[in-house]
């Protein structure tokens, strides 16, 4: 049974390294450009694990973030922040809104496959 | 009885098999469980696996796997939580590490 | 798990992310010419805001340092701009318009000169942000690639998490931390269960469990701490040294201290605990001193140190395969050219002490040490886990519960026991046998022990530990026990003992060890354990070992084989026998007597000789083995005691304790009756080594003496 991973991130490079990172490594993946339109993905479908940017156009990572805990069905989802900050303010702020974990940028795909080992249960 | 155990044991479900542990406990029979289609058990499951043996065991009941009804996946989250244990007198934990496995 | 020819796909991204970047840099430069008309508009500063961004994330995945470091220059002077600390002026856009064209130039490869023009637009940016506010933070970590961790010495920590309850509450998924934690190396994780609170109080979304896991890595402790990085604010982690990694001659620390350094009990509690005596571990659970989960962790500490400990003495680093295989007839051999050495230097010493050379001497002394060294090693060769036979039985006691009916555990402890392995190999089936008694006629039905007020389930359990020069397997049932009157009246029918004999609950016991104590259709009436109990007595006896069988009624029955570590050595009692020298295995001798000329009339021909207030029947070796000369007015009796029951071996002289090699007999005195093997003695002469209980059991085959 392959999990599905949700990828949030307007960057296309970004979006396109991260899916293709988790594809090879056999996981289903869903993408989205914004948090909007993530929330609305994970809305209508099942999603084991979310990953997504901060900073993004109509609604950023933190945002969705706390749309995703107010979810019924995402209240436990594990979420992955992606950040360019490597100081604590950007992490905390992740964290208090519901974020599993983070990654910070840049990383490689070796590391993107650790980290999601380690939070999918 | 057979309890049939769902494919997924975890946070999400949470709920949901405590109340089935619940209600099949409540049954004071013994049980006997089929984990042969679970295939993702989290912390929240092995919790719950866990306080129901602990309580059947209490009131003298059985909980256990039904003969070849055990689970890899199962038995194995067991192994990587710490769950699993050397057995001594004062356990009564449902896993065992069998004999070497661990390293 | 990692992509496959990454190289190509990270370039494939690597374009996507330069017309990514061009667009970017499009929508960058409009958004700065329409803030120039309204430098005021917030989503306008947002958006130039988020654009570098988006740049400076991916530029560093991508591997475009350089605009990565540029960009983020740009970015952090718009964030001032987004907090109202910069003003937009029109000095900002030309400056970030320049900017924006070097970006492009970086992009393209094209402008070989952009560092100095850079430089200079950093500057210029700078000087805006110091009048504004304080100092901007360190360029972001750019992914230069780490250097190799320097060969490290591998250390064993503790690492113990305490969570809060809400762990769980952001999807946080523990058991991934275990697991990426033992990637580091090797260990083992224990949790401590006995938070979880019966199933109906239980929040299922709640945490109730706490690790303490052991690791022996080559990683620091920084990369310890990293594993818990997400979660370090919700739950105390504390990691300690618990080995050093340097020294590999220390003695195992023990199991208390252990625990007191873990903080799991006080030294006081350790001493009332150890003036108990038994097994630590057993005590301080029971008496409720320390949860058994922390006994469990301690333990798992004390097992991947000593692991550590091994493979550090061994010389190999911890990752590397740390063994080498040897066929085991070399090694036998090798065993045997060690015993051909011990007989030689015993001779070189006898030779030394018998010359007034005091070079020699020493020479001698010093061959003597390196000897018992070798010697000491060489059989620590053959020394192999217990374990590997353990597995068998759980398949054992799987199919016997299924064919009885019955339902049954198979607990095992102390799998890690070392013991010779011409030990263990011959130890199989006794234990089978053993194992199959306890499941058949030790544990009840499922019904039969609820109808006693016992768990349906019975257990049997197989531990082994090291005692000494010893090794003790115990199996326990914790079935009905044995009837000890249906013994009694069994073994009266039997003609095993005499009707009107009174024998202490341990002597009875030991009957069904006897040779046709029982058949296999009279077992079930008897509800004990006889089928074949006398082979598997006879097993461990060729191993030199003892059985003793303790059961109550009801509670369950154990039985305790106590076994040498190795066969290939005997610490012996040398006796004299007319020109004969015989060794008696000095574990199954008590004390010796001696018996007159007169003592011997005065007992007109019962072979009896009174011990401290008991008779103890005796027999003569020199009849046995029909040794010649002369019987000595006042012989020497060595008390053996074996199966719960003492018994006498008149020799001649007594001369010492001896240990030696075991040499095997040829096949023509194999079958010998009462006799176990033969060593060679410091002179080169042989002596024999009498099979003491083989011995007794023909002596005095009807059981115990009618008192």
């Amino acid at each position: 049974m392959s999990r599905t991973i949700l990828v949030v991130d307007d960057s296309l490079s970004m979006r396109q390294m991260v899916s293709h990172t988790l594809e090879q490594a056999g996981y289903a993946v869903k993408a989205a450009v914004n948090g909007r339109e993530g929330l609305e993905v994970a809305q209508a479908n099942a999603v084991d694990l979310v990953v997504t940017d901060v900073n993004m156009p109509e609604m950023d990572g933190i945002a969705l973030v706390r749309a995703l805990r107010a979810e019924p069905n995402h209240r436990y989802t594990p979420i992955l922040v992606l950040t360019t900050e490597s100081t604590d303010t950007k992490k905390a702020e992740g964290k208090a809104a519901g974020a599993t974990g983070w990654l910070v940028k840049p990383f490689s795909p070796d590391q993107l496959l650790k980290v999601v080992t380690k939070v999918l249960p | 009885m057979l309890l049939k155990l769902h494919d997924k044991l975890t946070i999400a479900s949470a709920d949901e098999l405590k109340a089935t542990l619940v209600a099949a406990l409540d049954g004071g029979g013994d049980i006997l469980l089929d984990a042969t289609a679970v295939e993702q058990i989290d912390l929240t499951g092995l919790q719950l696996l866990f306080a129901a043996h602990k309580t059947a065991v209490r009131n003298g009941k059985t909980f256990a796997f039904a003969e070849g009804a055990a689970s890899e996946v199962i038995d194995l989250a067991a192994l990587r939580a710490g769950f699993a244990r050397d057995a001594d007198d004062s356990n009564t934990s449902l896993w065992l590490r069998r004999s070497h496995e661990h390293a | 798990m990692s992509t496959p020819d990454p190289t190509s796909a990270m370039e494939q991204f690597a374009a996507t992310f330069r017309e990514e970047a061009a667009d970017l840099l499009t929508d960058v430069e409009t958004t700065l010419l329409a803030l120039e008309t309204s430098p005021d508009d917030p989503d306008l500063i947002a958006r130039a805001f988020r654009a570098l961004h988006t740049i400076k994330g991916s530029s560093a995945m991508f591997g475009f340092t350089d605009i990565t470091t540029f960009a983020h220059a740009l970015e952090t002077t718009f964030d001032e701009v987004r907090k109202g600390n910069i003003a937009v002026t029109p000095a900002l856009v030309s400056l970030a318009l320049q900017g924006k064209d070097l970006i492009r130039s970086m992009l393209d490869g094209s402008g070989a000169d952009t560092k100095e023009a850079c430089a200079e637009v950093i500057h210029a940016l700078r000087e805006m942000d110091v009048a504004a506010q304080p100092p901007a933070p360190a360029a972001p970590r750019v992914s230069a690639p780490r250097p190799p961790d320097p060969p490290a010495v591998a250390k064993t920590y503790r690492v113990a998490f305490q969570p809060q309850a809400d762990l769980l509450k952001d999807g946080t998924n523990p058991l991934g931390l275990w697991t990426e934690l033992l990637e580091l190396g090797s260990g083992e994780v224990v949790a401590t269960t006995d938070q979880i609170p019966p199933l109906h109080d239980l929040v299922p979304d709640a945490c109730y469990v706490a690790w303490d896991a052991v690791l022996t890595t080559q990683k620091d402790e920084a990369a310890l701490r990293d594993v818990f990085l997400f979660v370090e604010d919700r739950g105390a982690l504390t990691i300690t040294l618990a080995d050093d990694g340097e020294s590999d001659t220390e003695d195992d620390k023990k199991l208390g201290q252990i625990l007191i350094e873990r903080g799991s009990i006080r030294p006081e509690q350790l001493q009332a605990a150890l003036a108990a005596q038994p097994r630590l571990g057993t005590i301080l659970t029971v008496g409720g001193t320390v949860a058994p989960d922390q006994v469990a962790a301690a333990l798992a500490e004390q097992r991947v140190t000593r692991q550590a400990r091994a493979e550090r003495a061994a010389g190999a680093p911890v990752d590397a395969a740390a063994s080498v295989r040897v066929a085991a007839d070399k090694l036998d051999d090798l065993v045997d050219l060690v015993g051909e050495l011990v007989i030689a230097q015993s001779r070189l010493t006898q030779v030394a002490a018998s010359r007034d050379d005091l070079e020699l001497v020493a020479i001698a002394e010093d061959v003597e040490r390196l000897t018992a060294d070798l010697r000491d090693n060489t059989l620590n060769l053959r020394m192999v886990p217990i374990g590997s036979t353990f597995n068998r039985f759980k398949r054992l006691v799987r199919d016997l519960s299924t064919e009885l009916g019955k339902q049954i555990d198979l607990v095992t402890d102390g799998a890690e026991t070392e013991l010779d392995k011409t030990v263990i190999e011959r130890l199989g089936d006794p234990l089978v046998h053993i194992i199959r008694n306890s499941c058949d006629h030790g544990i009840e039905s499922p019904a039969d022990r609820e109808a006693s007020g016992k768990p349906p389930t019975g257990t049997v359990r197989l531990a082994a530990y090291q005692s000494g020069p010893n090794v003790i397997i115990e199996i326990h049932d914790d079935g009905a026990g044995l009837d000890v009157e249906a013994i009694r009246e069994k073994a009266i029918a039997r003609g095993l003992m005499a009707a009107d004999a009174s024998l202490s609950e341990g002597e009875l016991f030991q009957l069904v060890f006897l040779a046709g104590f029982s058949t296999a259709k009279s077992v079930s009436v008897v509800s004990g354990r006889g089928v074949g109990m006398d082979v598997v007595k006879r097993s461990i006896d060729a191993l030199r070992g003892t059985v003793e069988l303790k059961s109550k009624r009801g509670a369950g029955t154990t039985l305790r084989i106590k076994l040498p570590l190795t066969l290939a050595i005997i610490d012996g009692l040398l006796v004299s026998v007319g020109t004969g020298r015989y060794v008696l295995p000095m574990s199954l001798v008590e004390e010796c007597v001696e018996i007159s000329r007169a003592q011997v009339e005065e007992a007109r021909g019962a072979h009896l000789v009174p011990v401290r207030g008991e008779l103890v029947p005796y027999m003569r070796l020199r009849e046995w083995f029909h040794e010649e000369g002369e019987q000595p007015l006042v012989e020497q009796i060595a008390i053996a005691s074996t199966e719960g029951r003492r018994f006498g071996f008149a020799v001649d002289d007594v001369i010492g304790q001896h240990q030696t090699v075991i040499k095997t007999m040829g096949r023509m005195y194999g079958d010998t009756e009462g006799l176990a093997g033969a060593t060679i003695l410091g002179d080169g002469t042989v002596a024999l080594i009498v099979d003491v209980a083989g011995v007794i059991r023909n002596a005095i085959p009807a059981g115990p003496p009618p008192s």
